[in-house]
């Protein structure tokens, strides 16, 4: 049988809080969403907050923990209010509280709005603000499954996984695994922005095409035919258009040489240069680092100025200091922002390499 | 009898193929040095808990992404390696970057004849042109660092001179937490703290002010702590004539 990704690692980290025996245990829902090009679960927030809820009840029920919190980012305010105003409805019919439906089980769910960026959404950073301090990731091991909020056992999933949760536990698992199509299972939410007629939030089969999706989006605007695309948000790779025939799941993205990441496709039209794109990316994780890090604090900055100098004069990147910040990027820094930081410039000189002067005389990578 | 309970407790581990035992709740940087195995860090001092920032004491323990040593705790059968190619690389590339925002006009080095920066930079080999010469009041911010390994140089931070006992260079600040540590765990008189986020990141005393103005008692710890010219004492011959004159140089580019 075809297992989900999303299912095994909902069931996995799930049994491992579980497992823990630290008192008291927590679920926070991962609401900070950052991504630039990534809104799906604002979408899934303002509209289906009942799944959300229900999702943080049953995750508190399953590892035992009575105290939920939604970590919500501070631009959502009508994401909140519809979030509040489930909850209270949530109260009122004694879903929530001091025994739960005549239980034993008592839950309390609150809301905390993010005090700052995009780094918040990194679990462990998050954790951190919620305690108060500042908002830099922590090193990892341990996990937040085993010492997380408080240095206790902490659930963390995002919005749309515990979303999907009611759902799968409602219909069972075998209406979930042929959601799918052509042998992938599962529904997935995704953010289309870019270049196309009709962006939105749209929930597609896993399975689907991106070429397809393109389609459903009301196709490449302005009647361009497609460039590039890259499907998982701004720290995924770039793909050209002829991968658009990429079934959209975890493992096909990847066999492409990128990733899921956010769930966000952003559609970029022919006509339009890269390296101005790749540039802004790297501008934003060099502007939303938390400056913990050495790689990652001063690597993404003097890449950012390389690239806006190369931009602004024409003259060749220095392509292997290039290289040698990706790796150390890669390779030392404490968090995911650091490891991808350069990601998107390096696909763009991987598929276009006449687009980034400097690169095209040897193998980008 | 107790002496057997503890043993069992004893985590084992090789460290470059030689077994070691440590007490839980040991970090790998601690169980190499029971092995007289050093290495290289910078944002640690045994003194203090290790915040694993600077990277310099990454290791392989056989996952895909490298650890830091100093943080990370020691775990039954671990296998590390403390020294490979590409270990070698990484640490040379961090002190690179750490190199391409440091003033070459190096203020620590002539007074206490120590900077930890600058001798790893040797050891690793870094490719960074070092001008030892003396003094701190040096050259205006804008033209201190040189490029180290064709990593473009930055500068523009401030010197504050307010402090009659302690210069701070803030360019040649590295963030690695030491002289926070220092003033708050070890003397408990919490002054200095970080602001700012990212590459503007720096080091800021009580709420973001001149470091003379500061609660700062002047204990020396901070300075004691750090591993680089980013805070030095001042010698005899450099306080200024009027102490209240000099201030601080380029606060606003900050
Ligand atoms: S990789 Fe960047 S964002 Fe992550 S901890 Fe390091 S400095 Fe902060
Ligand atoms: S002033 Fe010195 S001790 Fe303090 S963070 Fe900077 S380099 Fe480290
Ligand atoms: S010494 Fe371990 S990260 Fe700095």
């Amino acid at each position: 049988m075809v297992r989900s990704r999303v299912g095994s690692a909902i069931h996995m980290k799930w049994k491992l809080v579980r497992g823990e025996e630290a008192r008291p245990k927590y679920v926070v829902c991962n609401a900070d969403e950052s991504e630039p090009g990534t809104f799906k679960d604002r979408v899934i927030m303002e509209e289906l907050p009942h799944l959300v809820v229900e999702g943080i009840a049953l995750g508190a029920f399953v590892v035992g923990a009575e105290k939920g919190i939604i970590y919500i980012r501070h631009e959502y305010g009508r994401a909140k209010a519809a979030l509040e105003a489930e909850l209270d409805r949530a109260r009122l019919a004694g879903l929530l509280g001091s025994g739960v439906l005549g239980s034993d089980f008592n839950l309390e769910i609150e809301i905390f709005v993010s005090p700052g960026g995009y780094i918040l959404g990194e679990e462990t950073a998050l954790l951190e603000a919620l305690e108060d301090r500042r908002g830099e990731p922590r090193n990892k091991p341990p996990f937040p499954g085993q010492v997380g909020l408080r240095g206790r056992p902490t659930l963390m999933n995002n919005v749309e996984t515990l979303a999907l949760v009611p759902g799968i536990l409602r219909h069972g698992v075998s209406w979930w695994e042929s959601a799918g199509r052509d042998g992938h299972s599962g529904l997935k939410f995704i953010s289309v922005s870019g270049h196309v007629e009709r962006p939105g939030v749209y929930e597609i089969p896993t399975g689907t095409t991106v070429a397809e999706l393109i389609e459903l989006a009301g196709g490449v605007s302005g009647d361009r035919a497609l460039k590039a695309f890259a499907p998982g948000g701004a720290s995924s790779n770039f793909l050209p258009a002829e991968h658009a025939d990429v079934p959209i799941d975890f493992a096909t993205i990847e066999e492409r040489g990128s990733m899921m990441g956010s769930g966000a496709l952003v559609v970029v039209a022919e006509g339009t240069p890269l390296l101005p794109l790749a540039a802004n990316i790297v501008r934003f994780f060099r502007n939303e680092s938390c400056g913990k890090c050495v790689p990652c604090r001063l690597g993404t900055q003097k890449a950012t100025e390389m690239i806006e100098a190369t931009i602004e004069s024409g003259a060749p990147l220095d392509w292997s200091v290039i290289r040698k910040l990706n790796l150390l990027l890669g390779e030392t820094s404490i968090c995911g922002l650091g490891y991808v930081a350069l990601n998107p410039l390096i696909s763009v000189a991987e598929h276009w390499p006449g687009e980034v002067p400097g690169c095209s005389a040897e193998a980008p990578e | 009898m107790a002496r057997q309970g503890r043993d069992e407790q004893m985590i084992g581990l090789t460290i470059d193929g030689r077994p070691v035992r440590v007490l839980p709740g040991a970090t790998i940087w601690e169980a190499a040095r029971t092995l007289g195995i050093d290495l290289p860090v910078l944002c640690h001092d045994p003194r203090l808990e290790p915040v694993g920032v600077c990277r310099l004491c990454l290791v392989e323990v056989g996952e895909p992404k490298l650890t830091a040593a100093c943080v990370r705790g020691a775990e039954e059968g671990m296998e590390v390696r403390t020294s490979s190619e590409r270990l070698e690389v990484c640490r040379r590339g961090l002190v690179e970057l750490l190199l391409s925002d440091y003033p070459v006009d190096v203020s620590r080095l002539p007074k206490t004849g120590s900077d930890a920066l600058v001798e790893l930079a040797g050891e690793l080999g870094a490719d960074w042109p070092a001008r030892r010469r003396s003094g701190e009041t040096g050259e205006a911010p804008g033209s201190r660092t040189e490029p180290a390994g064709g990593i473009p140089a930055g500068d523009g931070r401030a010197l504050d001179h307010t402090s009659k006992v302690i210069f701070v260079d803030h360019q040649a600040c590295i963030l690695c937490d030491r002289c926070i540590r220092g003033c708050d765990d070890l003397q408990v008189n919490e002054v200095i703290g970080r602001t700012g986020k990212g590459y503007r990141t720096r080091i800021a005393f009580d709420l973001d002010v001149p470091m003379g103005e500061s609660t700062c008692v002047s204990c020396g710890e901070c300075e004691k702590v750090c591993p680089t010219g980013a805070l030095s004492l001042r010698g005899w011959e450099t306080l200024p004539e009027d102490a209240a004159a000099p201030g601080v140089e380029g606060w606003e580019v900050l």
